[in-house]
Order: structure tokens, then C-alpha cells, then sequence
């Protein structure tokens, strides 16, 4: 990982992800939706409007291209790799309001899912190949799997892999439609868990198969990764199928699961998906478990961002080697025998998974280590 | 990533209509046994090319079969209809088109039908969203990450009126199209309809000439197709590197322009089955380039009906 750029509702850079975490913060506001009065959700804080989209987006870019220093030469080069669930939704209902309200068509809209990634090319120069994947929730993972193998196949000289996901109606009213949204708060894994509280933010990565100056997270490694469908499954997986793509990325990675030194769990706070995730932990171990953590309750369910922005956040902290607590845990689910960490635990080296999964039965599994 | 790649199967579904678009209904219970309910046309179109592709197959497809849908636009039409119903009905969406409005719902019903458990992507990238998605499929069958690959290009026409559904409609305008093409690459297939050379991308035209030996093909009749994108001035600079061992290979004149256009052109040559080798080449008006080479075999003798 040569350089990174995050913003999230935590705050703007990985400092201030990796000082929130350790604190267990979780403070989601409200955002106001019409006749359907307000709902929680993580906001980035960055204010509203068209602008903002972009803005936002640009400026993680910025970060990371700035951290990981590269000349304007290399950064041509690079693949772009963008992981997101909306794409730009927010800007379409912008749009479809000021037409319903009788305004000249602002712009012409063409409901291309590469716009974003085109408007990222524009903007720094950049002249790789450009992928964007919607796979719901597991979006941005499959954009890290996916510039990853294209690394290593030599396809492109470096990746910038983005997540992101905007505040948008449609989601929300979505995810309120299916009953997912949590009428307390966000408790992954507790027995009282009752929904997500949606989230936003965006996330930029530069991968390289080489060591640089230091940008980054410069003792973090892609090892290993699997992306799986379990086609009996459009909301929710079975703990079977979750416990395959995590087996299934361990053996990509060329490691056994009692080597695994902390696990991130996906931890979506459903009933039913972290009933699937957790049971899909207990078959992978039998016996004793790594610690588990879920960043959800401090950043919200981003959606297509969350494998980005979690994993970004994630090894801020084992490079500052700890392991955040899940916020809201506090009653084990005798159902599930998989319980996050309480306080926060130190971890020196090792290696870690992490877990994202999607509606349309996307299931994905990541492996970091702090060693090449 | 190891090349050339055998494709097993191809089938093109394409939908040129006015007024409202078709029903699929009956044209996907022709091809997949146990439709699923609540399809919307986005996923029909989705399953109804890739069931073609799938039956004309001679072998069964493995559990781990990787599907890669490529679509510039994804499901257009659930995701207007969720924008009316939140503004304009002002009511919550429902939750089966919610679900459904998600791109990669579509290839999920296709995992479901067909029973697969592999890697299942939907990715897009503008003008080249077929070219990318074959492109990360030669490189899991390739690099054997993957057994074979079932790779697709599935754009529709949608309702561009947005806001006022009680205007005179213009989908279905002249211009209308619905497309589904499927490929299934099986480097396991003894008789391929074709072999995919080589997938590459240029920037500039300078990088994108190469490509094109003047010299033709020595063994096969060569075909160049310059797909959409290409500039006029483009099309003059690449076509005067063409000897007399190359023909033109034209597709689109006669139906209306799409993003995902090149898997027509590239489905249909393989469909003809005549042997050759077919450098298909697509810009995207602004100096970026895909090509993608394949060769029908002369033994080929799985020519299918267009």
C-alpha cells in the first residue's frame, strides 16, 4: 500500500480514523428524508450539493497520490479501480428534483457507471484502464481483488483503487423498505442487534508491487484474497458460503487459519447477517477464535466503500498496533459463538482477514499481513 | 495470462423495437427452465442471452465458473423507477425493485439458475465496459483462477423521459435496442467455435497501430472491424496500414448505437463462423483504444444460426 487518502465521518486522513477507533466512537446524526421524518446515518459533514460529490472524491485522490508521491509520469500509468454500490445516485436525484419541479435539465445524464472513474481519469491524467464494480456491499472489494491481480499478472505498473459512496434517498428509503435499518443503534454481533445505520465516505488506495519512499501504510501487504457467489442467498449468505470465501482466501494466501492474528469482520448488525458471518466463523474454527472486531458502529454501512474504507482504517491501526473494540457490543448471541472485542488489544505482527459481503450473494475475503 | 483462450459458446439476443419495449417473458422460459419470479427486464435480458450462450454449449458448466457481466449503464430502468417512487409517488421504494435495481442482482439470478458458486462480477468502464469484462475474464481463465468464464455484454433502452411518465414516451423511439451477448470462454473445449488471441489497450493511436500487420494474416483471411469510438480521421490512419490481406468487417450500420456495441460485432463474426482472423478495434473519442484479436478455425464446425 504506497499511498492512501480517506474521509469518512471520523474526519479527513487516516489519523483521524485510527483516533476514533481507539476511542470507540460512534455518534451517527440524523439527516432529514422527507414525509419519513429523519434517519441516523454517519455523514461526512462536508456539505451538500453537486460540488460536493466531486470535491469529495478528489480531494482522497489528492491524499493518496500526494502519499504516495508519485511523478506525473507514474501516475499516468496507473489502473483505476472503483468500488461502489450508488455510483453517483446522489447527482441523479439532485437532477430528477430539479426536473420534477419544472427546471431545464441541468445536464445531460447518461446513466453511465464509469462516470465516476472517467471524471477521476480526466482530472489527474490518468490513462490506465479503468474498472468500476457493483457488486453491492462487497464493491470496493472486489476493486482491491481485482487491481491486485492485474498487479501481479503485470497488466498495469500501479493501481489506484477507490471506494465510495455518497449520501443518497434512494438507499436509505431502500434500506428502510427492507426493514434492515437499526431502530437503536448499530450492535454487531450483540443479541439485541436489530440493523445498519447507513453511512457515506470514499476511500483511495495506490497499490504497487514495489516498495516506495514510505507513503502509506508501508508495512502492509496484499497476500491473498476470494471473491465468491452463493446463489441461494440475494440478502444474506449462508454461513457455509461464508465460511468457504474465507477458507478459499486463507488457501489463496498459502496460510492456515490458526495463523490469522485478528479478523475484521463485515459485522453488518442484521440479525440475520451476523448470524451467517459469525456461524461462518465458528466453522472455520472450531476451537479458539482470533480476536473480532466490526468498524460499522463508528462508520456507518457504506455500502459499496465499506471494504476501502474499513481496511484502510483497519491497518492504521495494527500499524499502530491495536485492535479497535466494537462499539455497541455488549450481549453475546448464543446463536452465533462469535463475539467482537470488548476493549481495545494490542497486536504486533501477523496476519488478518477481512471480511465484506453483498446483497446478490457477493461474498469476499481479504488477507493482509505486515511482512512481504 | 496465458493466451489464446478457447470460446465454447456464444449467443447474441438483441431487441430492436418501438413503443414499448417486449415482454421477455416467454423468450426466457424458452431458454432457462425454472424461471425465477419478479424479474425485471434488465435481469430477463440478462438470462435470456446467457441461457442461449449456456444451452449451445456441448458441456456442462462447472460449479466454479466465474461470470463477468459488463454493462456501461446497468439496470436503468428499476433505478428511474425508484427515483419516482421516492420523489414523485413520495412513497418507500419497493423492496424487490430496490434489490433488483443493483447491476449484479442480474448475474446473481444467473449463478442461481445456473447453479454456480464462483467469482460473479458487474463491472463497467464507459465506453469499453465488454472489452473490460473480458478482459478480467481471460485473466481468471487464463491464469486458471477460474475454470471457464461466462462473460456478457447486456445494455438496455430505457425511459429517458424521467419525471413526467404521462409525456409521449421515447422509449422506443427509432433507435431502441435491447442487447445481450454471452461468450463462454472453456480452455477445456475440444472443437472452440474461435480462440481469443490477445485483449490489449492503447493510448494513442501510435500504440493502437501495431496492432495491424500489414502483411495480413498468413494462414486466414483478416478481417479489421473498427467498432464505435473510432474517429473518422482514426478509422483513415488505421485502415491505410490494411494490405490486401485484410477485408473490412462492418456490423453496425443498421441498428442503433450502444456501449457495449463490440460484443455484437465480435459475437456475430463468431456466429457466421467463417474462418478468419477478426482485429476488432473500439476507441472512446478521446485517444484510448481497446483491440481485441480472435480467429475462427477453419476446422470449426459448430457454425450457429445468427
Amino acid at each position: 500500500v504506497q499511498g492512501l487518502g480517506i474521509v469518512t465521518c471520523l474526519g479527513r486522513g487516516l489519523k483521524a480514523q485510527v483516533a476514533a477507533l481507539r476511542e470507540a466512537k460512534s455518534e451517527p446524526g440524523t439527516v432529514p428524508c422527507g414525509d419519513s421524518g429523519s434517519f441516523q446515518f454517519h455523514s461526512v459533514g462536508d456539505g451538500g450539493g453537486a460540488e460536493c460529490f466531486h470535491r469529495r472524491i478528489e480531494q482522497v485522490v489528492e491524499d493518496a497520490l500526494a502519499d504516495a508521491d508519485l511523478s506525473r509520469s507514474e501516475i499516468a500509468g496507473m489502473g483505476i479501480f472503483i468500488g461502489t454500490s450508488s455510483v453517483d445516485l446522489y447527482l441523479r436525484e439532485l437532477e430528477f428534483i430539479r426536473r420534477m419541479n419544472g427546471a431545464a435539465a441541468a445536464r445531460e445524464m447518461q446513466w453511465e457507471i464509469g462516470e465516476v472513474a472517467s471524471f477521476i481519469a480526466a482530472k489527474f491524467g490518468i490513462r490506465g484502464p479503468q474498472f468500476t464494480f457493483t457488486t453491492a456491499c462487497s464493491s470496493s472489494a472486489n476493486a482491491m481483488i481485482y487491481a491486485a491481480r492485474m498487479l501481479r499478472a503485470s497488466r498495469i505498473p500501479r493501481a489506484l483503487v477507490i471506494g465510495t459512496e455518497h449520501f443518497n434517498r434512494v438507499s436509505l428509503h431502500g434500506f428502510e423498505s427492507m426493514m434492515l435499518l437499526s431502530k437503536t443503534s448499530m450492535r454487531p454481533f450483540d443479541e439485541r442487534r436489530d440493523g445498519v445505520v447507513l453511512g457515506e465516505g470514499t476511500g483511495a488506495l495506490v497499490l504497487g508491487a514495489q516498495d516506495t519512499s514510505g507513503g502509506g501504510l508501508p508495512n502492509a501487504f496484499f497476500r491473498g484474497a476470494a471473491t465468491m457467489t452463493d446463489p441461494t442467498g440475494i440478502t444474506c449468505s449462508s454461513a457455509e458460503c461464508t465460511a468457504q470465501v474465507m477458507a478459499e482466501a486463507l488457501r489463496e494466501a498459502d496460510i492456515s487459519a490458526d495463523r490469522i492474528t485478528a479478523i475484521k469482520a463485515h459485522g453488518v448488525g442484521t440479525p440475520a447477517g451476523d448470524r451467517s458471518e459469525g456461524q461462518g466463523l465458528r466453522l472455520l474454527y472450531s476451537g479458539a477464535m482470533p480476536p473480532v472486531t466490526s468498524f460499522k458502529p463508528s462508520i456507518g454501512h457504506t455500502l459499496g466503500a465499506c471494504a476501502v474504507l474499513e481496511t484502510v482504517a483497519f491497518l492504521g491501526c495494527v500499524q499502530e498496533r491495536f485492535i479497535p473494540p466494537t462499539p455497541g457490543f455488549e450481549q453475546a448471541d448464543p446463536a452465533i459463538g462469535c463475539e467482537p472485542l470488548r476493549r481495545a488489544k494490542e497486536v504486533a505482527a501477523g496476519y488478518f482477514l477481512l471480511n465484506h459481503f453483498g446483497f446478490g450473494g457477493s461474498n469476499t475475503a481479504l488477507v493482509f499481513s505486515t511482512q512481504p | 495470462m496465458t493466451m489464446p483462450l478457447k470460446v465454447a459458446s456464444v449467443a447474441v439476443f438483441l431487441q430492436h423495437f418501438h413503443g414499448q419495449p417486449p415482454d421477455y417473458a416467454a423468450a426466457l422460459s424458452a431458454v432457462c427452465k425454472n424461471v425465477p419470479r419478479r424479474l425485471t427486464r434488465f435481469i430477463q435480458l440478462n438470462l435470456i442471452g446467457a441461457h442461449q450462450c449456456v444451452n449451445r454449449a456441448r458441456g456442462p458448466l462447472t460449479r466454479d465458473c466465474g461470470v463477468y457481466l459488463g454493462s456501461a449503464k446497468g439496470n436503468t430502468e428499476d433505478a428511474i423507477n425508484l427515483l419516482r417512487q421516492v420523489f414523485q409517488v413520495r412513497e418507500i421504494p419497493n423492496p424487490v425493485t430496490f434489490i433488483n435495481s443493483s447491476t449484479n442482482v442480474a448475474s446473481y439470478y444467473l449463478a442461481q439458475t445456473l447453479k454456480l458458486h464462483g467469482r460473479n462480477l458487474a463491472i463497467a468502464s464507459s465506453d469499453f465496459s465488454f472489452e473490460a469484462a473480458l478482459e478480467l475474464a481471460c485473466l481468471d481463465v487464463g491464469d486458471a483462477a477460474v475454470p471457464m468464464g461466462l462473460v456478457g455484454a447486456v445494455d438496455q433502452s430505457s425511459d429517458q423521459r424521467w419525471v413526467d411518465s404521462s409525456a409521449p414516451a421515447d422509449r422506443g423511439a427509432p433507435g431502441a435496442l435491447d442487447l445481450s451477448v454471452w461468450l463462454l470462454i472453456d480452455p477445456a473445449c475440444p472443437n472452440p467455435l474461435a480462440e481469443i488471441q490477445w485483449i490489449r489497450r492503447a493510448n494513442g493511436l501510435e500504440e493502437a497501430q501495431p496492432w495491424i500487420d500489414p502483411a495480413g494474416e498468413r494462414n486466414l483471411p483478416g478481417y479489421l472491424a473498427l467498432g464505435r469510438g473510432v474517429l473518422p480521421g482514426e478509422k483513415r490512419l488505421l485502415g491505410e496500414r490494411c494490405s490486401s490481406g485484410w477485408s473490412t468487417y462492418s456490423y453496425a450500420e443498421d441498428i442503433p448505437d450502444v456501449e457495449v456495441l463490440a460484443a455484437y460485432g465480435i459475437g456475430r463474426f463468431i456466429l457466421a463462423g467463417n474462418p478468419g482472423r477478426l482485429l476488432h478495434i473500439a476507441g472512446n473519442g478521446r485517444g484510448s483504444f481497446y483491440g481485441v484479436c480472435l480467429t475462427v478455425p477453419r476446422s470449426a464446425d459448430d457454425a450457429l444460426p445468427a
